[in-house]
C-alpha cells in the first residue's frame, strides 16, 4: 500500500483492521470488529479480562500496563490486578470472531451475499423464537432424539423442517433429507459419499447448536446481574461447553505481584522454582520475573491454558525481543561494546538452552551412527544408548504430567 | 523493535492512512524509516488566523521498544515550529497526555486530533513564558523533563 508520499510498505495489506470492513457490502460490521479488538494492542483480545471500571482488554495487555500504573487506560480510573476478572463468553465470541473473520469478509465482498444474509437472519430469528422449546428439548435430548422447530411467520421455506437424527450415522438433519437421499447413501455406507452429503449438514446443525447455548447464556447473564460463584456453577451446568475452561485452572492459583523488598537470594530461589532463567542484574531478574507473572496468571484467563514450559519459551522471546533494540537515547555509546558483549554472552547462553534437546538429539544421532560403522564398540554405544533412552522416557514423563 | 510495538504502530500506520489518504486531507504522513520506529506527519491549520494554512508543522513521533505501554517522543521539527503558549522552541510539547496521563489507547490519529485542536484553539500568538529558559537548560528528551501541567484553557 503506498501511503500519501510514496512510501510502500508490503505488509500494510496483511495487517487485519476494522477498515477492511469499510468496502463490504456491510461497513458497519466495522463496528463489531474494533469493539472486538484490544485497546492496547490493537488486535482481535485475547484472554479477555473486566477492569472494575467495565472496560476490557487482553489480560496480558492490561497486566503489563496496571504492574506500572494503577490506572484504567481508558477512563484513568484506579484499578488494580486484584480487581480483573476474566469473561469467557467474550473469550468464545472473539475467538469465532477472528477464526471466521476472513471467509465472512470474502463472502460479504461476493454479491451472493443478500441471500446468505437473509437466511441468516431468518436462522437467528428462528433460533431466537424457539430457545425454550430448544432448551427444554435439549435437556431431554437423549430420551426423544427428534425435536421440532415452531413454525416461524417470516420463513416461508423451512416451515415444514423437523430436525431429527440419521439413525445411521447419527447426525441431525431435516427429516424430509434423511427420507431423501441422505439415508440411501448412508445404508451404502460409502463413507465418502456420506461425509460429502452429511458435511455440511453437521456443520449446520454444530452453529446451530452453538448457537443456542451461547443465547442461553446471555439470557442467563441477564437474569442474574451479578454472577456469584454459585451461578456461575448453573452456567457450566447449561451445557456452556464454550465457556468452560479446563480443570487445570481452577487447581492453579494466581501468582502475587513481585515484591520488590524480596533479598536477591530470595528472588533466585522464587523463579529457580518456575525454571525461570536467574542470570542478568537484579533489575533484570525483576523484569524477567514481573513478565512471567504476566503470562502466568494471563495464562489462567485464557480458554486454553498452555503448559508453563511454553510460558518460559514465551519468556524467553519478549525478553531477546526487548534487549534486540539497541538502547539509542537512553545510553552513551562508549558503553555500547560492553553491552553487546554482554547481550552476545547471554545470547549464546540462551541459545544453547532453547536448542538444548535438539542438540541431544543429533548427539544420539552421531552415537547411533558411530554404532553402525564400528561394530566393536557396539557394546559401549549400546549402555550409552540405554541412558539415553532413560532419559529421553523421563522427559516425556514430565511432559505428559505439564500436560494433565 | 518488538513485535508488540511493531505491530500495533503498523496497524496505526494503517488506520491513519486509511482516514487521511485523500489529497485535501490536513493531516499527511510524510516519511517513516524502514524501522518504523520514527513516523513524521505534517499537519496542516486550516481554521486559525494566527497560523499560515499553507505552511504545514512537521511532526516527530518517534515510539521506543515498550510502545504502546511507555509514551512516544513527540516533538515539532524543521524550521517551522508552531508559535503557542504551550510549545516550546525547540519543538517540545507541554500536553499532559503524551508524559504522565499517556496511555495506550491513544494512537498516532488521537494525538494529532488533540495536537490539531490545542492549536486550531490557541487565540494568543506567545510562546511559553519559560522558553528561553527551558531551550537552554532543558533537556533534549522532552519525556526526561519534569512538567507542570497548570492550564487547562487551550
Amino acid at each position: 500500500m503506498a501511503l500519501s508520499n510514496g512510501i510502500v510498505i508490503d505488509n500494510l495489506e496483511d495487517i487485519s483492521d476494522p477498515s477492511d470492513w469499510s468496502t463490504s457490502k456491510f461497513p458497519n460490521l466495522s463496528q463489531l470488529d474494533s469493539s472486538l479488538r484490544c485497546q492496547i494492542c490493537k488486535d482481535f483480545l485475547k484472554a479477555p479480562v473486566l477492569t472494575s471500571c467495565g472496560h476490557t482488554f487482553c489480560s496480558i495487555c492490561i497486566r503489563r500496563f496496571i504492574s506500572d500504573s494503577n490506572k484504567c487506560p481508558i477512563c484513568l480510573e484506579e484499578t488494580y490486578e486484584s480487581g480483573l476478572r476474566k469473561v469467557l463468553l467474550l473469550d468464545s465470541i472473539t475467538k469465532w470472531f477472528s477464526n471466521n473473520r476472513s471467509e465472512l469478509l470474502k463472502s460479504v465482498k461476493i454479491d451472493q451475499v443478500n441471500d446468505s444474509q437473509d437466511e441468516d437472519d431468518a436462522n437467528c430469528e428462528l433460533i431466537s423464537n424457539n430457545i425454550q422449546i430448544l432448551d427444554n428439548d435439549s435437556k431431554s435430548a437423549d430420551s426423544s432424539k427428534i425435536f421440532t422447530i415452531n413454525e416461524s411467520p417470516n420463513n416461508t421455506e423451512k416451515k415444514d423442517d423437523v430436525l431429527a437424527e440419521c439413525p445411521i450415522c447419527g447426525v441431525f438433519m431435516p427429516i424430509t433429507d434423511i427420507q431423501g437421499t441422505h439415508i440411501e447413501n448412508c445404508l451404502k455406507s460409502n463413507p465418502e459419499d456420506m461425509k460429502k452429503s452429511t458435511q455440511k449438514v453437521t456443520r449446520n446443525g454444530s452453529t446451530i447448536s452453538q448457537f443456542f447455548s451461547e443465547r442461553t447464556n446471555k439470557t442467563l447473564q441477564k437474569s442474574s446481574s451479578h454472577i456469584t460463584q454459585q451461578n456461575s456453577l448453573t452456567q457450566n451446568e447449561s451445557s456452556a461447553q464454550s465457556q468452560l475452561q479446563p480443570k487445570l485452572v481452577k487447581t492453579k492459583q494466581r501468582l502475587a505481584n513481585l515484591d520488590t523488598s524480596l533479598s536477591t537470594i530470595k528472588l533466585r530461589e522464587k523463579m529457580n522454582l518456575f525454571n525461570i532463567p536467574t542470570q542478568g542484574t537484579r533489575i533484570q531478574m525483576e523484569q524477567r520475573m514481573k513478565e512471567f507473572i504476566n503470562l502466568y496468571n494471563a495464562n489462567l484467563d485464557s480458554m486454553n491454558p498452555v503448559n508453563d514450559r511454553i510460558l518460559l519459551d514465551r519468556l524467553q522471546k519478549w525478553e531477546t525481543l526487548i534487549n534486540n533494540i539497541k538502547p539509542k537515547h537512553t545510553t552513551p555509546p562508549i558503553n555500547a561494546d560492553e553491552q553487546t558483549i554482554k547481550r552476545q554472552k547471554i545470547e549464546s547462553k540462551e541459545w544453547n538452552n532453547k536448542n538444548k534437546d535438539h542438540f541431544s538429539d543429533l548427539i544420539k544421532q552421531a552415537r547411533s551412527n558411530m554404532k553402525k560403522q564400528k561394530n566393536k564398540v557396539k557394546t559401549d554405544s549400546d549402555n550409552i544408548e540405554r541412558d539415553d533412552d532413560k532419559e529421553h522416557e523421563q522427559f516425556s514423563d514430565n511432559d505428559t504430567e505439564l500436560l494433565l | 523493535m518488538s513485535s508488540i510495538a511493531n505491530k500495533r504502530i503498523l496497524k496505526e500506520l494503517k488506520e491513519f492512512s486509511e482516514n487521511h489518504s485523500s489529497s485535501d486531507s490536513l493531516l499527511s504522513l510524510v516519511s517513516s524509516q524502514d524501522e518504523l520506529d520514527n513516523i513524521i506527519i505534517n499537519i496542516n491549520i486550516k481554521d486559525n488566523e494566527l497560523y499560515d494554512s499553507n505552511r504545514p508543522f512537521t511532526l516527530s513521533y518517534k515510539i521506543n521498544k515498550n510502545y504502546p505501554f511507555t509514551p512516544p517522543q513527540i516533538i515539532f521539527i524543521g524550521n517551522n515550529i508552531p508559535i503557542h503558549p504551550h510549545i516550546y522552541s525547540n519543538g517540545h510539547i507541554c500536553l499532559n497526555i503524551l508524559y504522565d496521563n499517556w496511555t495506550p489507547v491513544q494512537t498516532i490519529s488521537s494525538v494529532v486530533l488533540s495536537l490539531q485542536s490545542m492549536l486550531i484553539n490557541n487565540k494568543v500568538l506567545e510562546k511559553p513564558p519559560d522558553d528561553d529558559n527551558y531551550c537552554k537548560h532543558g533537556p533534549s528528551d522532552p519525556l526526561q523533563a519534569k512538567w507542570v501541567f497548570h492550564d487547562d484553557t487551550v
